[in-house]
């Protein structure tokens, strides 16, 4: 959990409060920042789950798993070479489709009940953890504000997923 | 006398590099005070991690600061000496590093005030800086200048000239006193200026302000100042190295910097500025040579900006954003970037730079961001700028604002209109100056501005082949390397590596090309990727002429815009009829007279050059070199060779930049030939033949495409992989690429080198022009003697990829393989010995280095064999490949481990984690756990647990077969369990990155080894790195680092896939990275704290010895080690289809694998006895006595053949330049202040919490920027991870203070927080950014 100190006075969201190359190689646990993230946010992320109020170029380079959700702007080149995991970003400028490399990945809207739980739970998790502004107004108005998410998800990912789901379908069955 | 930066054997002072903290304080308004001075001071000593020393722990790297010129103190100082005081700002005040012989410092004192007269100023006075000598360290002492500062009166001149006057005066003076040598290297003026001063030295940070005392006076007051510490690879004391230079300070690496020197001297005919009274001819070489890059930069710099433009607009040109392929960057920005690349090309490399002129002061980025600043702005109108946070403690009530550059972006303050100025304000002002967009739609031109001009015939059937034989294809070249380009649109991949002769030895005629090698980065700047960052990448280019920097007009930029320097031949056509404006095609032949034999070469080279200032005199501005028209008459000048020749001849001539070099070259065909040209001065290639053999080899339906498409494809094959070649070395443009000269050349003459390839490194001499004349015969008679053509009816075999009866000669025949495999499996000396003699053989040895030397056998005569040291323990030096579980299959795999096992030596992971079970012992007590571990840039299966279970923890910095390149693991090769041991999903494509993200220098790797060495203290940190020129310095830099052992790898590569032009041309062969590394180790008496470790193509006992002598303790066998398993060298490891079940994960293959770790432990065995026996001859009881005997090798004196005897070993063989007492190997160990560190008392306070498996408040800490301070709370030990099952601890650990750049060891270390923090619900995190509380939950 990063915080600014209580006595601090500048809008979280809108300053960097963790450095570049943030959890690089990460193989699980979690993390919640409140405030901005630098160059390479998660690069090479294979299994932590994060929650950030705004990523510098390269975010979530190479991700091969694990769930990053972006609470504010990203920079250029997002999800370059991300061939696992998943990313949320809440898109207040509707300029992410620009910023996002999609060479490997899909954009979509987040539409998946699960999905919404998902992101819900993490962003929640985030203003317990760190008190977020940012984040309790996305909480108190989540039905809206859910419309302005995008979901990032590679497109081999995303096969492979639903190739393990119908796999263990009929052994659950 | 101070010892110097000089090239000695194979150390290169070229090859130096350095990487930095950096920081400002500032004053947003500009007042000025002792504050401001004592707050960068404090900033430069928490930069101290950032800085290293060398051998003398008391002599740093340098460090220094820059100031606003204080009156009020020098005005004291001045009365005190009784001088008549001007006001403020009606002087000057240099600070100048002066030699310590009294002679020779008058010399230049006098030389300095006849220069100042001269200029018509006048010399206040010299004043002797205070110094306090017993602040430096032993090393730094023994190198100090005198320092003394020259007051100048301003006459005469405007105050805002002055500046100028003073800059052209210390320019005469450097030059003066260089001319006339009278100040050796001594000789050095950090500054010189009425706005500012620096003081600097070869000191460590803290000593700074107790060095200087005058850094402590009351006095000493500045609204501004800047600071710097220096990590430098080498620790060869050099005063005027340390900053801040005169403008900046740099935390970077230039990787550009040959070419935008050469191109900075291109120009000197065209500068002229109206700013400079008289011409600027006579303050060359502006760019001051052997000065580290930062200061090369910081002169030009300077010069940009005295010649009348701002210090963010020079700023801008030099080092610009990645404005080619950035759909949001606003239009007026984008033109004048574009603008700008006609005047200068970029300086590219990783770069956080800080600048000032004593009034505004600011930093920016690189283009890709490979360098981090962040800064604080404070309610009470302060801004602190550092390399990273926590550099001074500031209230959080305090902080207005925090934030970091962005890439390639600006932030200025100031302190005379007392304000920020944000990166979209300054950058509105400078581009909004001129209407650029106007000026390029109305001058630039492009191809699509033309007409199509039919193209030249295709060059078809009989006579295609011919031109293809006199060029020097083979078949080899049609199937593997073009034929796969013009399919795929993709460079082919190979595996196994290379093990043909070096072209020097080869009698097979091997195109020019071949005796070039590409450089690549490694630990001091990260290569780049290509594809996932293809954003910063640009392949750009233009033709016509350059106009004069200092101008801004619109026909400056008056070119023919190029979307690549590739093109077909109806571009070509297009291209030769472009008659606009200053626009002019001239075309050149670089054919000549068969007849004139091998000789002939050299004047049809002279000749093209005068032909080439001719076409210039007669206003060409585009030439075009060709060798169209080979016929049974007449030859081609190798293209390379032409273009090169060409381009040096116009520089040295002035006139280079009147004109593009465009070259139509039958040669060219793989990407390494096109990088060649481009990286000696090409804007544009045309490969015609290539060109035409991909149509023809569509037209017969050897392609799955049309003609135009298999074109098309062939020139995309081409664009991608030299963004491939040029992202190796981190340089993202082309233009900056261009004529950068980025290779090393082995095995051609020096005479021939400095004339045509000046400033390329060159180092064991070789073949010469009439050489290289013979060799351009022998290929165009394959084409045109109607008796070779006679023989055959198809192309040469080639068999440079796979050996061939008739083929290249290869190191792995049918024969050396069958006798080893015969030795492995019966473990009979008898066979072994038939294999070393095949093996060792002289007519084979001519195919390598090593094979042109002999040892030199005891003058005593030889030892018994029982003295000598036993086999056992001469084989514990022995460890195999990095070869990935992945890569190989688990059964290959394990029998390596198992075998390295019982030996006592070490096998390696590879990337890609390793499965659990394997750590524990088999029933029959064997172990198939791999004793190295590695840590690779995609840090795959890196998790706490990999790394406890090691007893060598290798970095892997830069691979053999493919050095400053990514990898990628296909999808459908990741399978349940190697997902599983990844941490991956199956089916997942995995990739590698190029670099590792958390080193991008030095200093970075500086912090990984740290952390390394935290997680598991009892294991050894490597560092790999491979064999090219200046891997010396690299290893001196990964000494300092604190690594315990350096893996020098040759060229040759292993199963690692990769693509042909890196596998065949990147990387050198390891006895001269290994020879560069044991010199610079030992000249820097940092041999005793690091083993060398060497692989690349071990076989026998001889290679060992061989690479003992040169230097290194241990040995890697790679590929003899898979052979001895029943390796066949099939060479198809990529593709998954390994016969012998070694390389593939398919499980019927694996089922046929038959190796042994016996085969593996007798191979082993029988190298080391065979090592024995030639210890005995040489009189050596023991390995250590025999590392770094150079004296012992000597080069053969028997070799008649025509190239290699033309080689020269003696900077390989000699000795490194130390005393005698000076250790060749290592001696002692690395002290890496491990008890300092604040996880141990982190660790100790929450033991107890682990063991019980009670949750508690563990206590906290409060972190600080200190040198060796406790910086990093990297939260996970070896007792928490061996305790994995211990239970559920929880530790909470709250931590207060400033954490920043190395969270990014949440990545490095902190990875395995997480992973423990999981299972064990023990949840530790880091405090980060600037003044947070961390708590854990």
């Amino acid at each position: 959990m990063v915080r600014p100190p209580e006595e601090s006075r500048f809008v979280p969201e809108e300053n960097i409060v963790v450095g570049n190359v943030c959890l690089y190689g990460a193989t699980g646990g979690e993390l919640f920042a409140n405030g901005m993230a630098g160059e390479r946010f998660a690069v090479r992320n294979s299994g932590a789950r994060a929650v950030v109020e705004g990523v510098g170029d390269h975010g979530c380079e190479y991700m091969t798993g694990g769930v990053v959700v972006v609470l504010g702007a990203t920079g250029r080149n997002f999800a370059a070479g991300m061939s696992g995991g998943m990313a949320f970003v809440f898109d207040r400028d509707r300029e992410f489709d620009k910023l996002c490399n999609k060479a490997m990945v899909d954009l979509e809207s987040l539409e998946d009940e699960a999905d919404r739980r998902l992101v819900f739970g993490l962003v929640q998790a985030h203003v317990a953890h760190t008190a977020s502004p940012l984040g309790q107004r996305l909480l108190d108005n989540w039905d809206i504000m859910v419309s302005r998410f995008v979901k990032v998800i590679p497109t081999e990912y995303k096969r492979a997923m639903a190739e393990r789901r119908s796999a263990l379908r009929p052994a659950a069955a | 006398m101070p010892q110097r930066l000089v090239r000695r054997g194979l150390y290169d002072p070229q090859m130096e590099h350095d990487a930095c903290g950096v920081g400002f304080v500032a004053h947003i308004k500009g007042e000025k005070s002792r504050a401001i001075v004592e707050q960068a001071l404090e900033v430069l000593r928490r930069l101290a991690h950032r800085g290293a020393s060398g051998s003398d722990p008391e002599t740093g790297d340098g460090a220094g600061i820059l100031l606003q010129l204080p009156h009020r103190f020098f005005k004291r100082e001045g009365l005190r000496l009784g001088w008549d005081m001007p006001r403020r700002r009606r002087y000057g005040v240099g600070m100048v590093f002066l030699p310590p012989d009294p002679k020779a410092r008058a010399a230049c004192e006098r030389v300095f005030e006849e220069v100042v007269r001269a200029q018509g100023q006048r010399v206040i006075g010299w004043r002797d800086v205070p110094t306090d000598p017993r602040h430096v360290g032993r090393v730094a002492r023994s190198v100090m200048p005198v320092i003394r500062q020259i007051y100048i009166a301003r006459r005469r001149v405007v105050p805002s000239a002055f500046e100028r006057k003073l800059y052209v005066i210390r320019k005469l003076t450097e030059n003066r006193i260089r001319d006339e040598n009278l100040g050796g290297h001594a000789f050095h003026v950090a500054s010189l200026s009425a706005d500012t001063i620096v003081y600097k030295g070869l000191l460590l940070p803290e000593q700074v302000p107790q060095y200087f005392p005058d850094l402590q006076d009351r006095d000493m007051v500045s609204a501004l100042a800047l600071v710097h510490s220096r990590f430098s690879t080498n620790t060869f004391p050099t005063w005027d190295r340390a900053q801040p230079m005169r403008f900046i300070a740099h935390n970077g690496e230039i990787n550009t910097l040959r070419g935008n020197r050469n191109w900075m001297n291109a120009r000197r005919a065209q500068l002229h500025s109206a700013k400079f009274e008289g011409p600027l001819d006579r303050l060359f070489p502006i760019i001051v040579p052997g000065g580290s890059d930062s200061s090369q930069f910081d002169n030009m710099l300077e010069l940009l900006t005295l010649g009348g433009r701002s210090l963010p607009h020079s700023v801008m040109m030099m080092i610009p954003e990645a404005w080619e392929n950035d759909p949001l960057m606003d239009d007026d920005r984008r033109a004048f970037y574009e603008y700008a690349a006609s005047l200068t090309e970029p300086w590219d490399g990783p770069a956080a730079i800080a600048f000032t002129d004593g009034h505004i002061i600011g930093a920016t980025l690189d283009r890709n961001g490979l360098r981090p600043a962040r800064y604080v702005v404070t309610e009470d109108d302060r801004v602190i700028l550092s390399s990273e946070v926590g550099v001074i403690d500031v209230a959080p009530h305090q902080i207005r604002k925090k934030g970091r550059l962005q890439p390639g972006r600006m932030f200025v303050v100031d302190t005379v209109e007392g304000r920020i100025i944000d990166d979209a304000e300054v950058k509105r002002d400078i581009t909004g100056r001129w209407p650029y967009r106007r000026w390029l739609e109305k001058n630039v031109l492009t191809l699509d501005d033309f007409h199509n001009v039919p193209p030249p015939e295709v060059i078809s059937g009989d006579e295609l082949q011919r031109q293809q034989r006199a060029f020097g294809y083979s078949d080899e070249d049609l199937r593997l390397i073009i034929g796969p380009m013009a399919d795929a649109a993709y460079e082919p991949t190979g595996s196994m590596g290379s093990d043909t002769p070096l072209a020097v030895l080869s009698d097979r005629a091997p195109s020019l090309f071949h005796y070039f090698k590409q450089l690549f980065a490694q630990v001091t700047n990260p290569p780049i990727d290509p594809i996932r960052e293809a954003l910063v990448m640009t392949l750009e280019t233009s033709l016509g002429p350059d106009g004069n920097t200092f101008e801004e007009t619109p026909e400056q930029c008056h070119r023919l815009a190029l979307p690549s320097s590739f093109f077909t031949n109806a571009d070509l056509a297009k291209i030769k009829q472009v008659y606009e404006g200053a626009l002019e095609p001239t075309t050149l032949s670089i054919l000549y007279p068969r007849a004139s034999g091998p000789e002939g070469l050299e004047s049809a080279v002279e000749r093209v050059c005068k032909a080439a200032v001719d076409a210039i005199d007669d206003g060409a501005s585009i030439l075009i070199l060709t060798d169209r028209g080979v016929d049974a008459d007449n030859v081609p000048i190798p293209a390379l060779l032409a273009v090169s020749a060409v381009h040096h001849h116009l520089t040295r001539e002035g006139i280079r930049m009147h004109a593009g070099l465009v070259v139509e070259t039958g040669e060219a065909r793989e990407v390494h030939h096109f990088a060649a040209l481009v990286g000696y001065g090409a804007a544009a290639v045309n490969p015609y033949l290539a060109l035409d053999t991909v149509r023809d080899m569509a037209d017969e339906g050897l392609l799955d495409c049309t003609p135009d498409e298999a074109e098309r494809r062939y020139i995309k094959a081409v664009d991608k992989g030299i963004l491939k070649v040029m992202s190796k070395m981190g340089i993202s443009a082309i233009q900056s690429y261009r004529g950068a000269q980025i290779f090393e050349c082995l095995g051609l003459d020096s005479a021939l080198v400095d004339k045509h390839f000046n400033g390329t490194i060159s180092r064991i001499e070789g073949v010469g022009l009439a050489e290289l004349g013979r060799e351009v015969l022998e290929r165009h008679a394959r084409g045109f003697s109607e008796r070779d053509l006679d023989d055959v009816d198809a192309l040469p075999i080639g068999g440079d990829y796979q050996w061939r009866r008739r083929g290249e000669r290869h190191r792995w025949s049918p024969a050396t393989i069958a006798t080893l495999q015969a030795a492995a499996t019966t473990g009979e000396w008898e066979r072994y010995e038939a294999f070393a003699a095949l093996a060792d053989d002289e007519s084979e040895s001519l195919m390598t280095l090593r094979g042109l030397m002999e040892l030199v056998d005891a003058p005593s005569g030889p030892l018994p064999l029982d003295q000598v040291e036993p086999a056992s323990e001469i084989v514990k030096r022995f460890a195999t490949g990095a070869m990935s579980f992945g890569s190989i299959s688990a059964e290959a795999h394990e029998t390596l481990a198992i075998a390295m096992n019982r030996l006592g030596g070490r096998s390696n992971s590879g990337e890609g984690g390793e499965e659990r079970e394997r750590y524990t012992l088999l029933p029959n007590g064997d172990s198939r756990r791999s004793a190295i571990k590695q840590i690779a840039s995609g840090r795959f299966g890196v998790t706490a647990e990999y790394l406890v279970n090691a007893d060598d923890l290798q970095i892997k910095v830069a691979q053999g077969a493919k050095p400053g390149e990514g990898g990628q693991l296909p999808g459908h090769k990741v399978s349940e369990r190697i997902a599983r041991v990844r941490c991956s999903t199956p089916g997942v494509t995995l990739i590698s990155p190029p670099p590792h993200h958390d080193i991008y220098s030095i200093e970075d790797l500086k912090q990984l080894i740290y952390d390394l060495k935290t997680v598991n203290p009892e294991a050894r940190i490597s560092v790999k790195l491979v064999s090219e020129a200046g891997v010396g310095t690299v290893a001196a830099g990964v000494a300092k680092a604190g690594a315990e052992a350096v893996v020098i790898a040759g060229d040759c590569g292993g199963t690692g896939a990769s693509p042909v032009s890196s596998l065949k041309h990147a990387g050198l062969p390891w006895e001269l990275g290994l020879a560069e590394t044991q010199q610079v180790l030992v000249q820097n008496d940092l041999r005793r704290r690091i083993r060398v470790q060497v692989d690349g193509g071990f076989r026998t006992g001889r290679d060992v010895v061989v690479g003992a002598l040169l230097g290194a303790d241990e040995f890697g066998v790679s590929t003899a080690a898979l052979i001895a398993t029943g390796c066949i060298m099939l060479r198809k490891c990529h593709e998954n289809t390994c016969s012998v079940g070694i390389a593939t994960q398919n499980p019927e293959l694996r089922r046929r694998y038959t190796g042994t770790p016996e085969q593996i432990v007798n191979y082993m065995m029988m190298v080391a006895e065979d090592v024995r026996r030639h210890m005995a001859r040489l009189g050596f009881r023991t390995f250590d006595e025999m590392v770094g005997r150079v004296d012992r090798l000597q080069a053969r004196t028997d070799i008649a053949h025509w190239k290699a005897s033309r080689v020269d070993l003696s900077a390989m063989l000699m000795e490194a330049n130390a005393p005698a007492d000076v250790p060749r190997r290592q001696v002692e160990g690395q002290d890496l202040g491990l008890s300092k560190h604040l996880d141990h008392q982190v660790i100790r306070r929450a033991g107890q919490a682990i063991a019980d498996g009670v949750p508690t408040g563990a206590g906290g800490a409060h972190l600080q920027r200190r040198p060796r301070g406790g910086r990093h709370a990297v939260g996970r030990h070896r007792e928490s991870s061996r305790g994995a099952g211990a239970g559920g601890g929880h530790a909470a650990c709250p931590l207060l203070g400033h954490g920043g750049a190395e969270l990014r060891r949440v990545a490095g270390a902190g990875r395995d927080v997480h992973a423990r923090g999981r299972r064990q619900r023990l949840r530790r995190q880091r405090p980060v950014g600037r003044a947070h509380r961390g708590s854990a939950a």
